[in-house]
């Protein structure tokens, strides 16, 4: 229909214009989505200047290797379970909760994010110099230069942000569910457990995976407070940043490889853990 | 069962404010929305704490804020039926309907569970994942998971309203079955007339937080005739049909009444007091199918039009018609007058 007041021309044209204006938007945003891809994908595919296959194996199978990748894996094995044990009910109070201090404690689940590792290390440290920390390392554990530091540093460094993903898992169980079970005589930890730790269950997983992966890769935390001692301390990452000291450039590729390797498969397995819809 | 509830409970903007005592197995809370119905159902549920008062059923104390007693809400044997089903979506049909069930200590359970399963028509259901149930589906199990709780009282909290009309009238029967024979008191809050008039027998009425009145369903739905634009509507029990033709016969009072729709057993109508027409003399033929000759009432004004209570043959119905049509009928109390009804005015409920 056309309105006799408006001149016929002005719709079409400018509703063109609106159109290209979308698709250049579209454009625009899928030109960054390329550029994050090119960056990361450049980065790896930059690494196979340098690669040797037989290099690589011999790197790979040494036996200062493995035990770089046993540590790692072992402690942020872990360092998870620990993390998860604390994150899980600190997270569901979190998610239903409200007390005073929740905003801070919130607050601070990020500091381990916006704190350089290597500060978040340095405290460690210097936690352990006074009385306290002293204390504990004579009498329950040495953490300081030892295998122990590792785990810890590690612990120190994710338990806040498993906290946060494990916090995002339950915001999605709707608390419906739990008032329902609670009419139905479930106590607060039957419903806990029998209704919103399963429905929670998909999400948790995927933040224990996101954790461990960090976990893996840490370093700044790790060489602070437990050191580059190899076959005692030498985590994946710090046997990484030793093996670039010695300008072993292909060694370096190898291990890399091998820490993206172990890094993406945790990532896609917590992918691959797909999400619960809720009706009702 | 002897529910005592004085309940004092303050939101910004609302405050719940309610004393009453209920005795009847069947009550009905009714009110529109905003009136506090759901925040009744939480405070007493034990969901949410009131500010102040006192819950009592049969004797026990659920919640004393002078006494400092506040019973959880898995402790006070209180089911609750949602508006939605609130199924949990990680258990299956079966594992929903039995939560309740096993958390309930053996002593107490009163309720089997085939038997029940086989009452609501579910067995059917069982294995099935509950994301693939339909609403109606969904109700009757979330109906199922509460009963078999043995509760001393059941909540139900506009369990209805999220269906379409057709459905509901196919859960209400589920639900008389189920109360009449497991014997389970119930408070039904609902804001639509009829299915206070269907479910219940005592109605507590809210309105701004407040008790205004503690009625019947039937006088409360005649009070509101008045301002119905749809009038009063009849609701009519009727039982064993006879063909008549294309029609069904039903016997009503010493007469019958002829209407489209029917079935086996028994059934509910729905009849709307501007579908009754009057006569003062027998008509002497109509194309309507139903002519019953009636006794008046009571006679009600409600300001243009005029509600007339008839007794046809020991039955009650009432119509409404407009002020001067009751002038030029002479209507009154004690006068004989004959009710034309069309056999496609009666709506088949259930």
């Amino acid at each position: 229909m056309l309105d006799p007041t408006t001149p016929s021309g002005v719709d079409g044209p400018a509703s063109g214009k609106r159109f290209a204006a979308m698709v250049n938007f579209r454009r625009l945003t899928m030109a960054a989505v390329t550029a994050i891809f090119l960056i990361y994908g450049g980065l790896l595919a930059s690494l196979f200047y340098y690669f040797d296959g037989a290099h690589f194996l011999t790197t790979v199978a040494s036996e200062r290797t493995l035990f770089s990748v046993g540590l790692s894996m072992a402690a942020a094995t872990l360092a998870t379970l620990a993390a998860l044990l604390l994150a899980i009910p600190a997270a569901y109070a979190l998610s239903r909760y409200d007390f005073p201090g929740r905003q801070l404690v919130d607050t601070l689940l990020e500091l381990p994010l916006i704190v350089s590792p290597a500060a978040l290390g340095a405290m460690l440290l210097i936690f352990f110099t006074n009385p306290l920390g002293a204390w504990v390392q004579e009498h329950a554990m040495q953490f300081v230069f030892a295998t122990a530091g590792v785990v810890l540093a590690q612990f120190v460094t994710i338990v806040g942000v498993a906290a946060r993903f494990v916090k995002a898992a339950f915001d999605e169980v709707p608390p419906r569910y739990e008032t329902a079970a609670r009419t139905l005589g479930a106590t607060p930890s039957g419903a806990f457990f029998s209704i919103s730790l399963p429905l929670a269950r998909n999400g948790i997983l995927a933040a224990s995976a996101l954790t461990w992966a960090k976990a893996m890769g840490e370093f700044g935390a790790t060489i602070t407070l437990a050191g580059t001692m190899a076959m005692r301390t030498e985590t994946l990452p710090i046997a990484i940043y030793m093996r670039l000291s010695t300008a072993d450039i292909e060694g370096t590729v190898g291990l890399v490889l091998l820490l993206v390797g172990i890094g993406l498969g945790a990532l896609f397995a917590a992918r691959l853990l797909t999400r619960r819809r809720f009706n009702d | 069962m002897r529910l005592q509830a004085s309940l004092k409970k303050k939101y910004s903007g609302f405050l719940l404010d309610v004393d009453f005592t209920v005795e009847s197995w069947r009550v009905g809370v009714f009110g529109r929305s905003g009136s506090g119905k759901s925040t009744l159902v939480q405070l007493l549920a034990g969901l949410v704490a009131p500010d102040a008062g006192r819950i009592e059923i049969d004797g026990e104390i659920l919640f004393c804020s002078d006494r400092r007693i506040n019973l959880p809400p898995e402790r006070r044997r209180i089911a609750v039926v949602f508006q939605q089903a609130h199924l949990f979506p990680h258990l299956n049909t079966r594992s929903n309907l039995l939560y309740g069930y096993r958390r309930t200590p053996e002593a107490r359970r009163r309720i089997d569970p085939d038997t029940l399963i086989q009452v609501l028509d579910l067995q059917e259901l069982l294995d099935r994942d509950v994301e693939t149930l339909s609403g109606g589906e969904r109700q009757r199990v979330a109906l199922g998971r509460a009963v078999l709780t043995s509760p001393r009282l059941l909540l139900m909290d506009e369990p209805l309203s999220a269906l379409d009309e057709g459905l509901k009238h196919q859960i209400i029967p589920y639900l008389r079955t189920v109360f009449e024979q497991f014997r389970i008191p119930f408070l039904f809050i609902s804001h639509s007339m009829n299915e206070m008039r269907l479910m219940t027998d005592e109605v507590v009425v809210l309105h701004r937080g407040e008790v205004s009145e503690q009625t019947t369903p039937d006088a409360l739905a005649r009070q509101r005739m008045s301002w119905a634009k749809s009038g009063y509507i009849n609701l009519l029990k009727l039982s064993n049909p006879e063909p008549a033709g294309d029609l069904f016969a039903y016997p009503f009072g010493n007469g019958r009444l002829l209407m489209w729709a029917g079935g086996p057993g028994e059934s509910v109508f729905e009849l709307s007091s501007k579908d009754i027409m009057l006569f003062k003399g027998r008509p002497e033929a109509v194309s309507a199918r139903n002519l019953l000759l009636c006794r008046v009432g009571s006679v009600t004004d409600l300001e243009n039009r005029v509600g007339v209570e008839l007794d046809c043959g020991g039955k009650q119905l009432i119509s409404t018609v407009v002020r001067q049509a009751a002038e030029e009928l002479d209507v009154r109390t004690g006068v004989e007058i004959y009710a034309v009804i069309k056999a496609s005015a009666f709506r088949r409920l259930y």
